[in-house]
């Protein structure tokens, strides 16, 4: 192993280093978010509601927004389906379904197990023990992800202004908490909406559906999608044509389930990675040492050869050489004696 | 060493002018941005909270900027060290496609000015926030695998050789975070699963993103080899002949890589038992996807390959950039809230593209200008060659 | 890179939304050709077999091109000899035979012709929806059928006698055709379909060859909603008699309620056919439906078939039909399905089983209603509500004028007279929770001022508004906005 043995110890410090950045592995039984009984909610039938919009009017006032711009009695304002926005945190919509009008209104559902709240990067937005999600524009970086996950489409977003909050309903938070009932609840004459512990408001529901057969759907609506929110629906034709089409007959599994598959993955590659990439490292510096040290070897072997080649061919060489020198010499020595033969003859 | 002599410095050059006017333009932009909230330059609306600068500047510029990572591994992990010509570009793409990324992040956030929260009570449950912090890690670690040719190019012999002795440990580091951020980058998708269109939802999510990081990384780093040899050709340390022979090994590498992703996005579909969606509008604009710029390129590149055609790869290279910028953008906004009414629908303003275009005109101005200067697309004559 | 934004940008704007197809309409003249007992599974899809354009193309020829007239002059469906092939392939053959022959014949001398190859006629395509309506005979039609017939019922009612194996009629059994004619043929009796169609449609073939007035020929003139509604109703409608009472006693075997009496005279003009309660056949109700139920009456007990108020049948059933309508529902939409123990008796006060006197039928006489009182301090004649005056003026009540017009509307009903004999029941439509009396309790007497939104017990704010709009709404009058009722308040900034 020629890994150094620094080279090893750095990169088991990554790996400890980039383990104790880790991100808190949700435990995959326990949600995120503690659900106390006691937490209150609202219970919305809509069979009672008229599109009167006191609601609306009753929110704006208590939350100091500025006041509804279609006055009550507008019937006009229900001819385009509308969302909440950054100055109207609840709207009443009218659908038509057999010919009958029927009007709901929306606002942000404070669900059990908020998407809102469990993609929140900076804990902005909360789910209280009382029931209501709660935002903290303080701490908001404005990434509007929040926004991205609501099944719901109830939040917005002050894209007008410099410093920019997301806007919804609060639930009345400060109200509820000094024993008042929220804005919309009080307001409405109808007692379209009404407010109180959810699991109170659910006997409610049960009972009214009971007691009135014909006219409810027998479902109430939020009692377990996606884990269950704390505004309840009470409504006298399927969800879907209210304008909730895409939630009807959805899981009962709450949506921050869903990522934590993923997020149970970023322990696993945090301690994982470490060793399988130090392994290739080492796997490719071994097997390039190997075929290193092979060269080499093959250089000294040709090397070798050529050694072995080279004395032989001087030696060949310097054999030839001296068979040649000798027969030159002998050459040279007939030639002279030949030369010296017939010099001598000439002499005589 | 090229043997191109330095060209005279111009000033007045048509992509500068271009710069310029770019620039010019962008600052009315940046101040109604910054003044008068994100609606006066974008059309993003109540339903549409992500538009055009999420989708190209973040998701599709950190697909791209992938190249450092992919790079590092093949050459410091994987021993390649015929792609050691092009693994400094790739980081430096890297380092400044994140940089640009923080940049165009802190310009689409409504309130900037409040991140460090992030730190100070983090939403652990959060994708966004693994994705958060782990660009800004990441971008830091690309600056340490990058620091040694600033150093170089300073003279500061001692920091070099820090920054040298720590390069595997920071690209482990990268590997690593790049893993987990590519994927959670798709992975954010998965707890909308009422509002992406379900081709495009999977509990696979993360991993094409991962996949096709990949792919986008090796074609950037093919495509930007290209622009830098036509462009600032007298900076670069190796022949023609050299830089085709690296482009045609990354073309092999992206096509096995494209193919990957195709026959999971495939799995993908079949997961999910979304065939019927094939045939609906939005199923076509899938298969132009899958089809035109993932299987396409693929094909292309094993064409380019076998045929031994580098401008085939680089064609190919710039249709799979093209195909990763369309599925980001898909991810997005265009097949996310794909169940809105028409009239709710999101198209970006032109100050959206133009704002990104300044992004990009920078990064490329900037890359200019370091690449010019510092020892990237060659080596430091102290330091041994790159061949 | 702009190049490429160009690029993204057609690609973008090239993107649609999908749009949802409405389901397919299989209209009522197509027969859908499913034989699966004996074809077993299904190789290809069945044909939908366009009777429309075939009797159309063969105006002319007439339908003894497909159809054998038996010698009864009954028309037989094509192929009826096919209930006898039990092999698959023979049956096959024989189908195909016929069609593609006479397809091919007909290409042969250049006319126009149906398909030869096997896809075209076996297409496949996403199953349709049918908007075939079913046909069904009213008084009215009945009446009609029974004139043009002189009266003589055996000219379509028969029964089938078990022991002789044959068909005859017997007067005073004359059931309707569903009591025995199901939904599929089974052996030699034959489905709904079959048996009214040979009927049916043997007849107005018959009448229409001899120029007399006929029904419909065609599918449409039946199955088609539009058509079927055009059809010619008589404005006096004779009495369907089949021998029945005009007023007897309910008293079911077993039974130990008292009995009651039943005015069968004064239902028959409100129900559109017998078969309105005399669901299946015209046999008396406790016959299938016994006191412990049986699987005659599919298990539904006698208590269940008379009281069942989600069913159409049942007197409870229709009864609550009756009070959901406009004129009754402003009171009776907040009391429940279910009707209060105190109205048992207004039904049930015959005499008790096994006595004498149900030997008899009962006489019914229309009850006596008491007029309504004078105006007094008991019964104002309007009533100023001004508790919780705020961003609204007080309202006043035409109290008298209410109570004057529900008055009206339940002297106008039989039904509503039986059960509103006592004219304080008029009161409790408002006036609920509370003993009917001359003096009710107001509605602050219970409902507290203060909003009181966390109870199904409203405050008096949305007690006054719930009972007041929710019945306008369900009486469909036109005063429910704020101002119909209350006037704004001049010096309050209308929100």
């Amino acid at each position: 192993m020629s890994i150094s043995r620094r080279g090893f110890l750095g990169g088991l410090g990554v790996s400890a280093l980039a383990a104790g950045s880790t991100d808190a592995e949700p435990h995959t039984e326990h949600s995120y978010f503690e659900v106390p009984d006691e937490r209150y909610g609202l219970l919305h039938d809509t069979t009672l509601c008229v599109g009167c919009r006191s609601c609306e009017a009753g929110c704006k006032e208590v939350n100091e927004l500025p006041p509804i711009e279609r006055p009550i009695g507008d019937m006009a304002v229900f001819d385009h389906e509308r969302r909440t926005t950054d100055t109207e945190l609840t709207v009443v919509n009218r659908y038509t379904v057999d010919g009958k009008d029927i009007f709901r209104k929306h606002q942000c559902m404070h669900c059990n197990e908020p998407s809102c709240a469990s993609v929140c990067l900076v804990k902005a937005l909360v789910k209280s023990p009382e029931g209501p999600v709660l935002y903290d524009p303080d701490v908001c970086v404005g990434c509007r992800y929040c926004m991205m996950t609501c099944p719901y489409y109830a939040l917005a977003y002050e894209y007008s202004s410099p410093n920019p909050r997301v806007m919804r309903c609060t639930m009345c938070y400060p109200r509820i908490i000094e024993g008042k009932v929220p804005g919309c609840a009080e307001a409405c004459p109808m007692g379209a909406i009404s407010f109180g512990k959810r699991s109170d408001l659910l006997v409610l529901a049960r009972d009214r559906i009971a007691k009135h057969p014909g006219r409810y759907v027998e479902h109430v609506f939020g009692e377990y999608e996606f884990g269950g929110t704390s505004w309840l629906l009470l409504t006298g034709t399927p969800i879907g044509n209210l304008g909730l089409g895409s939630l009807e007959n959805v899981s009962h599994t709450p949506l921050p389930e869903l990522t934590k598959s993923f997020l149970s993955i970023v322990p696993l590659v945090l301690t994982m990675w470490p060793g399988l990439l130090l392994g290739f490292y080492a796997f490719t510096k071994r097997r390039n040492e190997v075929s290193e040290e092979e060269a080499r070897a093959r250089v000294v072997e040709a090397l070798m050869q050529a050694d072995e080649e080279t004395k032989t061919k001087l030696a060949a060489a310097a054999e030839r050489a001296g068979k040649d020198k000798e027969r030159a010499i002998a050459q040279a020595v007939k030639k002279a004696l030949e030369e010296q033969a017939a010099k001598e003859g000439s002499d005589e | 060493m090229s043997d191109s002599a330095v060209p005279e410095k111009k000033w007045i050059t048509p992509f500068n002018v271009f710069a310029a006017v770019v620039f010019v333009v962008s600052l009315p932009l940046i101040y109604l941005r910054w003044f008068h909230g994100i609606g006066s330059v974008t059309n993003l609306n109540q339903d549409v909270p992500w538009g055009f600068w999420i989708g190209f500047d973040v998701m599709a510029g950190v697909a791209l900027a992938a190249g450092g990572y992919v790079m590092a591994t093949a050459v410091h992990l994987f021993g390649m060290k015929e792609y050691e010509p092009v693994v400094r570009p790739a980081i430096l793409t890297g380092f400044l496609g994140y940089v640009l990324v923080i940049i165009g992040v802190g310009f689409d956030l409504g309130r900037p000015w409040n991140a460090p929260h992030m730190l100070l009570q983090p939403g652990l449950a959060s994708i966004l926030f693994l994705v958060g912090l782990h660009v800004g890690l990441y971008c830091t670690t690309q600056f340490v695998e990058i620091s040694p040719a600033l150093f170089e190019w300073l003279g500061w012999k001692k920091w070099r050789k820090i920054a040298v002795s720590i390069t595997l440990g920071a690209t482990i580091f990268g590997v690593i975070l790049s893993t987990l951020h590519q994927s959670a980058l798709g992975a954010m998708l998965l707890i909308t699963p009422t509002k992406l269109h379900p081709l495009w939802y999977s509990p696979f999510i993360g991993l094409f993103f991962f996949v096709s990081s990949i792919a986008a990384g090796l074609a950037m780093v093919t495509f930007e080899g290209m622009l830098s040899h036509k462009f600032m050709g007298y900076r670069v340390g190796i022949d023609q002949d050299r830089l085709d022979r690296i482009t045609l090994g990354l073309g092999k590498a992206t096509c096995i890589t494209l193919g990957t992703y195709f026959a999971i996005k495939l799995l993908g579909v079949a997961h999910g038992h979304t065939w019927s969606y094939l045939g609906t509008p939005m199923g076509l604009w899938f298969l132009v996807e899958i089809l035109g710029f993932v299987l396409l390129p693929c094909v292309l590149y094993l064409v380019a390959y076998r045929e031994q055609r580098p401008k085939l790869v680089r064609f190919a290279a710039f249709i799979t950039v093209m195909g990763i910028i369309l599925n980001r953008l898909n991810v997005s906004f265009i097949a996310f809230n794909w169940q809105l009414p028409h009239d709710k629908g999101y198209f970006p303003a032109w100050s959206e593209f133009w704002i990104s275009m300044l992004f990009v005109t920078a990064g490329i101005v900037i890359y200019r200008w370091i690449v010019s200067r510092m020892p990237i697309l060659d080596n430091h004559p102290d330091y041994g060659s790159i061949h | 890179m702009k190049r490429s934004l160009v690029l993204i940008a057609i690609l973008v704007s090239g993107v649609s939304f999908a749009a949802e197809e409405p389901p397919r309409q299989v209209t009522p003249a197509t027969v859908t050709m499913q034989f699966s007992e004996a074809f077993g599974e299904m190789q290809r899809p069945a044909v939908e077999f366009d009777h429309k354009a075939h009797t159309k193309a063969l105006e002319v020829e007439g339908c003894e091109t497909c159809h054998r007239i038996d010698d009864n002059g009954v028309l037989i469906p094509l192929l009826e000899s096919g209930l006898e092939i039990d092999n698959r392939d023979d049956l096959i053959d024989a189908y195909h035979d016929s069609c593609m022959g006479c397809h091919r014949e007909r290409s042969a001398e250049t006319l126009a012709a149906g398909p030869n190859t096997c896809g075209e006629c076996h297409v496949r395509r996403q199953p349709g929806v049918s908007v075939r309506a079913e046909m069904a005979f009213d008084y009215s039609l009945h009446a009609r059928h029974a004139k043009a017939f002189e009266d003589k019922c055996e000219n379509c009612h028969h029964v089938y006698d078990d022991v002789t194996e044959e068909l005859k009629y017997e007067k005073g059994k004359e059931e309707g055709c569903r009591s025995c004619h199901g939904a599929v043929d089974e052996n030699r009796k034959l489905s709904l379909a079959n048996a009214s169609h040979r009927a049916c449609i043997s007849c107005h073939l018959k009448r229409l060859r001899s120029e007399l007035e006929s029904g419909p020929m065609l599918c449409a003139g039946c199955h088609d909603l539009e058509q079927r509604n055009a059809i010619k109703r008589l404005e006096e409608v004779p009495r369907l008699v089949r021998g029945q009472a005009d007023t007897i006693w309910i008293h079911g075997a077993d039974a130990k309620t008292a009995t009651v009496a039943f005015d069968h005279l004064s239902h028959e003009p409100v129900t559109g056919s017998c078969s309105t309660c005399h669901h299946q056949t015209l046999k008396p109700c406790d016959e299938c439906h016994s006191f412990v139920g049986s699987p005659d009456g599919a298990g539904v007990t006698m208590a269940q078939a008379y009281h069942l108020s989600s069913s159409e049948h049942s007197c409870v059933g229709c009864h609550s039909q009756r009070v959901a309508e406009k004129l009754c529902a402003g009171c009776h939409h907040t009391l429940s399905a279910t009707p209060a123990e105190r109205t048992c008796v207004v039904c049930h006060n015959g005499p008790p089983q096994g006595s004498q006197a149900l030997e008899t039928a009962p006489i019914l006489v229309d009850l006596r209603l008491d007029p309504l009182p004078v105006p007094s301090d008991d019964y104002p004649e309007t009533v100023v509500i001004e508790a919780l005056v705020d961003t609204y003026e007080a309202s006043t009540l035409p109290h008298a004028k209410i109570v004057g017009k529900l008055d009206e509307i339940v002297r106008e009903s039989r039904l509503a007279g039986r059960f509103h004999s006592d004219t304080t029941t008029l009161c409790s439509g408002c006036h609920h929770h509370s003993p009917a009396g001359t003096r009710p309790p107001p509605c602050r007497a219970c409902h507290s001022e203060e909003a009181n939104a966390t109870r199904d017990f409203p405050g008096l704010k949305v007690a006054y508004h719930r009972q007041c709009i929710g019945c306008h709404i369900a009486m469909e009058i036109q005063k429910q906005g704020c101002t119909d009722c209350h006037e704004a308040r001049a010096e309050e900034v209308q929100p």
